[in-house]
């Protein structure tokens, strides 16, 4: 008996993970968002970008400029700041050439949210597209307060 | 086990992984979810082929464990991604590897198919699958590109 459950959860676990799969074709989904960098996590940045800096010394989230309502100025006046992100960490919002600047251009030409983080000495640590960054901030802190 | 124990233990496993599932897809990672899922699940198989003893839920369990245990850190250790986190079967590197979903769906077949051949008592193209399997990660993870180091690697910029 619970030879033929084994059998049958392997080929469950199969045929699930193909349905997962065509599923998330099917809504769109890419094969590699962002070339696989996007959410991705890990602080391997380490650079200065001129014009960038952090707000009142703290560890900063640069918000990407742009077009659609979950980017920039406009996700400000919409949402505030990301939902739990504390004061502790600045908050900006970048110009386009600033958002260029940052590796985030796409987000001047479709809307394509993104954010990056910046140290308290003003080195630009991270860097992602992120849809939904507005509603991130747990993963928005763990990552600041790495970088303090 | 009585039957009772037996069909708990089962809906207990099933909430956690749709827990699992809505985690990922609450933090706009749906994309991970699949990467990882499927890598763990193929190579906990794989491995439970190459050992053919204990029940595959173990091993399937196993794996997607050994696969996800980075993300679980960031989540209740806060402890963001980093390179050395590839011992966890290559999670930081797949991202970067050639067609990472394909990847990690030829990882789970060939180890499905590898426990099922073990299963029925065919334990050589069952290890041969097995090592393909693993294999095939391996050779993923070293193809796939450094991490950006500066803002110029990132695509597109």
């Amino acid at each position: 008996m619970s030879s033929r459950r084994d059998v049958l959860l392997v080929v469950g676990t199969q045929l699930a993970a193909a349905a997962l799969l065509l599923g998330w074709v099917a809504v769109g989904g890419s094969y590699a968002p962002d070339q696989g960098l996007q959410q991705v996590d890990v602080l391997s940045l380490h650079e200065k970008v001129p014009g960038i800096e952090p707000a009142d010394g703290k560890p900063t989230l640069l918000a990407s400029g742009g077009q659609c309502q979950q980017q920039g100025q406009m996700a400000h006046a919409r949402y505030g700041r990301p939902d739990g992100l504390p004061t502790t960490y600045g908050l900006t919002t970048l110009d386009a050439e600033q958002t260029r600047a940052v590796g985030l251009g796409r987000a001047l030409t479709s809307c394509a949210p993104g954010y990056a983080l910046i140290d308290a000495r003003g080195y630009v640590r991270y860097r992602t597209y992120d849809p939904g960054f507005g509603g991130h901030a747990d993963e928005q802190r763990v990552l600041l307060g790495a970088i303090r | 086990m009585t039957s009772l124990a037996r069909v708990s233990a089962w809906l207990g496993l099933a909430a956690v992984e749709g827990l699992l599932a809505m985690g990922y897809a609450d933090r706009g990672t749906w994309w991970h979810y699949l990467l990882h899922q499927l890598i763990g699940w193929g190579v906990g198989l794989a491995v439970g082929a190459l050992v053919a003893r204990g029940p595959v839920v173990c091993w399937l369990v196993l794996g997607q464990l050994v696969s996800i245990m980075p993300d679980l850190l960031f989540r209740f250790a806060r402890l963001p991604h980093a390179a050395w986190m590839d011992i966890f079967i290559g999670h930081i590197s797949i991202h970067l590897a050639p067609v990472p979903l394909f990847v990690a769906f030829g990882v789970l077949l060939l180890g499905a198919e590898a426990w099922l051949f073990g299963h029925y008592g065919r334990g050589r193209p069952a290890r041969v699958l097995a090592l393909g399997a693993l294999v095939l990660l391996a050779v993923a993870c070293l193809l796939a590109r450094d991490l950006p180091a500066h803002l110029s690697d990132y695509p597109g910029v």
